[in-house]
């Protein structure tokens, strides 16, 4: 049992506000991600919680209780620190088994735990070396073995696979993700990879300026994001965001793209001028069938730069605008890996209106539409 | 080009004013006291052998001494690591007001010249019933030793990444525990150098040596080789022979933990 709930949380250093009313609520065995900009305070957040930094303000209860006071070793939490912060004068053995001596489990105990530890994560062979002859790698994934050993009720991540390689990093995801749904205790996870953030989280935290911005499952964070910061941050490449004119008639506006007009989300505030409009590029298709006869967006379109990946192809293309005065725009596309594009190229992209995310230009907050509101919450 | 030769002018410098007069004392302990008062002056020994060695040992109780100050040396020392490692890790790890007026002060103490500080300490001594006791030496020389094995302590533990001991803390130790299980041992190289300092300062120690414990069960090195000379004599060589014996089981101990003062213990903990 371990459910977390943090209650308007607020830190500063100094004058500067690292965090700002954090509420969070989460359920045992639940995994979170917390994901955001370098500096956003996600490191400060988990430091928090494990009882390293104090909060100045708000609490943290933990199975009813708040444990705002309680010293780290009390709090029965394991912690994979940004940068390991590893024992320099143990051996890898005793870096593992450092936690459970302390806490006076039987030296066979030990023995075994550590043994399966160092076995998944691939470390048998460097029992015996100090940090100091260890890779960045190795050296990461001993922080994360240290973590692993001790039956903490509650695993805290900092950007656990930043320094392993690709396919290390991809074996390590699967085994962390393995080892939540056979433990089933709470994780919370910090990471700049989409790709760890998509797959291991039950609910994901996108954190900008000490805040949360929007939490929620990976599909709703996706698929209605709820500002354009969240759209901008999730998604590789991100979502196309472009700020479009409106044009007021009769109480009713109407955004124009490339000549043409678009109907817009009801708008609350008729003095606006201007409204963004997002696209994920995969939403851009060159094949009009794949609309399928659903009512779309037609634009006409330069290829400006192409970058074939294998199985897709990321291409930039500027958007024909009927006359020259106007704004240019360029979004980026993802088209199927066989699908021939060159360079300058001129193409006409269709996306679906439904595919459309309408944005407030000036907050940047999403226009809601009833099916994403309730996986919205914004800050 | 200029720059070499200079160096080494100056380390030839630093090592006569270092060596030499060890040198010297090693050489006379060699020497009798009738090839002493030769002119010219001999360089080596004439006839060398250990008749002043067997002097130095069988006029004065020598062995008695050197147990005498190793026991107040080490008990001394003990006890300064002891209270500078509560300091330094005061003075480093908790967020203290003050803290840079507390090292000034703690500078200020050990600037303070000792002989103001003999008539209150033989007073206090005294008060104590510790005239003429180990105790009389062991705490001063703890006292004087305290700031700079503080400083040495401080500026060590300030180089263990903080985050090492915050790991030790949520693999379940108390402060005390990462302190000793963590900073300490990472701190190894500074341990040494404070021992080395607070050993030496109180084996060398003469003056307090002679107010507050010349009695002659426990009187230290320095003041047992004073008895050495008589009222109208002054032996020369039985006196180096056992100025040489206080030197070296000191030469040996500095060198022994010499071999320990490696740096780069912390690295390899922390990325980057
Ligand atoms: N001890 C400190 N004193 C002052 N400022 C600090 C301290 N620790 C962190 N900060 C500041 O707090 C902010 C948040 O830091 P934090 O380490 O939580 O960021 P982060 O989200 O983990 O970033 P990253 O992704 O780069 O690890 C940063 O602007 C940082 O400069
Ligand atoms: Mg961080």
């Amino acid at each position: 049992m371990a459910k977390l709930s943090l209650q308007r949380l607020g830190k500063r250093f100094a004058q500067t506000v690292i965090l700002k009313e954090i509420d969070l609520d989460i359920a045992s065995g639940e995994f979170i991600v917390l994901v955001g900009p370098s500096g956003c305070g996600k490191s400060t957040l988990l430091r928090i919680l494990a009882g390293l930094e104090e909060a100045d303000e708000g609490q943290v209860i933990l199975d009813g209780r708040s444990i705002n006071r309680l010293p780290p070793r009390e709090r029965n939490m394991a912690l994979v620190f940004q940068d390991y912060a590893l024992y320099p004068h143990k051996t890898v053995y005793d870096n593992l088994a450092f936690g459970l001596s302390i806490r006076g489990t039987q030296k066979h105990e030990i023995q075994q735990k550590v043994h399966a530890a160092a076995d998944l994560l691939q470390l048998t062979g460097l029992l015996q070396r100090k940090p100091a002859a260890l890779s960045g790698g190795q050296r990461q994934r001993v922080a994360i073995g240290r973590a692993l050993v001790r039956e903490a009720q509650l695993f805290l991540f900092d950007e656990p696979l930043s320094n392993l390689d690709a396919k290390l990093r991809t074996e390590m995801r699967m085994e962390i993700k393995r080892l939540h749904q056979r433990l089933g205790k709470t994780m919370i996870y910090v990471t700049h990879d989409q790709v760890e953030a998509m797959t291991l989280a039950d609910r994901i935290a996108v954190i900008n300026h000490g805040r949360i911005e929007q939490l929620g499952t990976p599909a709703e964070i996706y698929q209605f994001p709820a500002t354009t910061f969240v759209a901008g941050f999730m998604g590789a490449p991100p979502m196309n965001l472009l700020t479009l004119p409106l044009q007021w008639s009769a109480g009713n506006a109407t955004a124009f793209i490339a000549g043409q007009a678009l109907p817009t989300h009801p708008l609350e505030n008729t003095s606006e001028k201007e409204i963004t409009l997002g696209i994920r590029p995969e939403h851009l298709r060159i094949n009009d069938s794949t609309l399928n006869g659903q009512p779309g967006l037609l634009l006409n379109a330069a290829v400006e730069l192409v970058e074939p990946l294998g199985s897709e192809t990321i291409a930039t293309l500027r958007l024909e605008q009927p006359t020259a005065n106007l704004e240019q725009y360029t979004v980026q596309a993802r088209f199927p890996g066989n699908q021939s594009i060159s360079n300058g190229q001129n193409l006409q992209v269709h996306v679906a209106y439904a595919n459309l995310h309408w944005f407030d230009s000036n907050s940047g907050i999403r226009l809601t539409t009833s099916q994403a509101s309730s996986a919205e919450q914004v800050a | 080009m200029l720059k070499l030769p200079l160096r080494w002018i100056a380390a030839a410098v630093l090592l006569i004013n270092g060596f030499f007069p060890a040198l010297w004392i090693l050489l006379t302990s060699f020497k009798s006291d009738i090839e002493l008062a030769q002119t010219p002056i001999t360089w080596l020994p004439q006839n060398p052998g250990l008749s002043n060695y067997i002097h130095a040992f069988s006029d004065q109780p020598l062995l008695l001494f050197l147990g005498n100050s190793f026991a107040v040396a080490l008990l001394s020392t003990l006890l300064t690591l002891f209270a500078a490692t509560g300091a330094a890790y005061a003075l480093t790890r908790l967020h203290l007001r003050h803290r840079g007026l507390i090292l000034t002060l703690l500078v200020a103490v050990a600037m303070f010249p000792p002989a103001t500080l003999l008539v209150p300490l033989f007073e206090i001594m005294r008060g104590l019933g510790l005239i003429n006791t180990y105790g009389a030496l062991i705490l001063p020389y703890a006292v004087q030793s305290l700031p700079v094995c503080t400083l040495v302590l401080a500026s060590f533990f300030q180089q263990v990444p903080k985050d090492i001991e915050n790991a030790a803390m949520l693999d379940g130790c108390t402060r005390l525990q990462a302190l000793y299980r963590i900073v300490l041992p990472l701190s190894a190289p500074g341990v040494f150098t404070a021992s080395i300092l607070a050993f030496v300062n109180s084996w060398d120690e003469f003056l307090l040596a002679l107010t507050l414990n010349a009695a002659p069960g426990s009187r230290t090195l320095p003041v047992g080789i004073m008895l050495y000379q008589g009222e109208f004599t002054f032996p020369w060589p039985v006196i180096s022979a056992a100025l040489v014996v206080a030197i070296v089981p000191l030469a040996i101990l500095i060198i022994v933990f010499q071999e320990r003062v490696i740096s780069g213990l912390t690295t390899g903990g922390i990325k980057g």
